[in-house]
């Protein structure tokens, strides 16, 4: 009997020690380990936020090693083939924000730290709102340096993530797929897309049904769109009549 | 006899010949075009992105022609299995017009055409099945 009542409590700590592990493994400098853990996070959905929340306040650099063929901003070598992420992971808020962004289907704007320098004051004005950049500095942002500009976007993105986790700690990740694909951001309705279409792990509540109605309508929507990237495939999921989509998703 | 043979001869070279050529023939697959003449503050619509489903087993050839008389920008080709770079035209150090995929698995990838950085570009992309 007190076997079976504490059968639950044992589940929740060992879940728990699986989380711990993983956190503790996508702070390695090792992308193997890294990138089993960010799997792991990803499967565990909201579960995960809490301690990558507290992950986004270490302002270190962690380089990667063991990268092979990985293509990021970090990357030494380009091989021509390989994963392609498009964040400064070796910054460890940036590799926590990357998948908060990944299990939010949010844009706060972490992706833009490493863009050329030509488009970083373009991401700074049309992404954050001037009472954002005002918090952070008191001179125009044409007047800062490249460096300043960057860690500008970085601590804008910390700032903009926590405060939509203040807002949204209890949020489900159905409901951020939903809100992705009717949001105006072409960032979050790409990747939203590109969930649905590639991604083998699941959402939990995502069901054929959930799908029909919660976000069939957006991708019809979105079928339209000019941007290619979002129409093309939002198409490509309207096709899939035998919803083989989910199914890679094991639902 | 001997001038029959001799036709024979030339016969069966002539076809052999007309053979091969048309087995190595490559099967054109598809053309697309791609003209960025300004660049927006949405790199999305500084892009082409098409999806298309490409045969396990079958190699496809990409063919690049660059218009620079207009403009100087060169189509760089990546295909995408999901967020996995799979193929490009690109490498570290060279830039190449034509270049060879060999398709692993049966699916949909995505083809994705741009411009370096800040550059306008003309460019047709003609896709063949080599045979």
């Amino acid at each position: 009997m007190l076997v079976l009542l504490a059968g639950p409590f044992i589940q929740t700590i060992l879940c728990q020690a699986n989380l711990d592990q993983a956190i503790k493994n996508f702070e390695s400098n090792d992308w193997v380990l890294v990138s089993e853990a960010r799997t792991t996070l990803e499967e565990a959905g909201m579960d995960a936020l809490p301690a990558l929340f507290s992950l986004l306040k270490e302002d270190k650099i962690v380089k990667l090693t063991n990268t092979g063929d990985l293509i990021y901003p970090g990357a030494v070598r380009f091989y021509g083939h390989g994963e392609i992420i498009d964040y400064d992971i070796d910054q460890l808020p940036v590799r926590a924000g990357w998948l908060i962004e990944k299990i939010t289907f949010q844009n706060f704007g972490f992706s833009y730290i490493h863009d050329l320098e030509i488009n970083l004051v373009n991401h700074i004005k049309y992404h954050f709102s001037s009472s954002e950049i005002e918090q952070f500095i008191s001179k125009p942002v044409n007047s800062l340096s490249i460096d300043e500009q960057r860690e500008l976007i970085k601590d804008l993105s910390v700032y903009n993530a926590q405060n939509w986790w203040k807002d949204n700690a209890s949020a489900d990740r159905l409901d951020c797929l939903e809100s992705a694909l009717s949001s105006k951001d072409d960032k979050r309705q790409v990747d939203a897309l590109q969930y649905l279409r590639t991604s083998t792990v699941p959402v939990e509540g995502l069901t054929k049904e959930a799908y029909n109605k919660k976000l069939l309508p957006q991708i019809k929507k979105l079928a339209g769109d000019q941007t290619k990237r979002i129409s093309e495939q939002a198409k490509y999921i309207l096709n899939d009549k035998t919803y083989e989509f989910l199914k890679i998703k094991g639902l | 006899m001997k001038k029959k043979w001799i036709l024979f001869y030339v016969f069966f070279g002539l076809s052999l010949f007309v053979f091969k050529s048309f087995a190595q023939k490559d099967i054109f697959f598809k053309q697309i075009e791609f003209k960025l003449e300004e660049i927006s503050k949405n790199s999305y619509e500084n892009e082409y992105f098409i999806t298309l489903n490409l045969n396990k087993g079958t190699t496809y050839k990409f063919v690049v022609t660059n218009n620079n008389i207009k403009y100087p920008g060169k189509a760089i080709i990546q295909i995408l299995d999901g967020n996995n770079l799979v193929g490009t035209n690109v490498t570290s150090s060279n830039y190449y017009e034509k270049f060879q995929f060999k398709c692993n698995k049966t699916g949909f990838y995505d083809l994705l055409i741009k411009f370096k950085e800040g550059e306008l570009g003309d460019s047709v992309i003609d896709i063949y099945m080599v045979q």
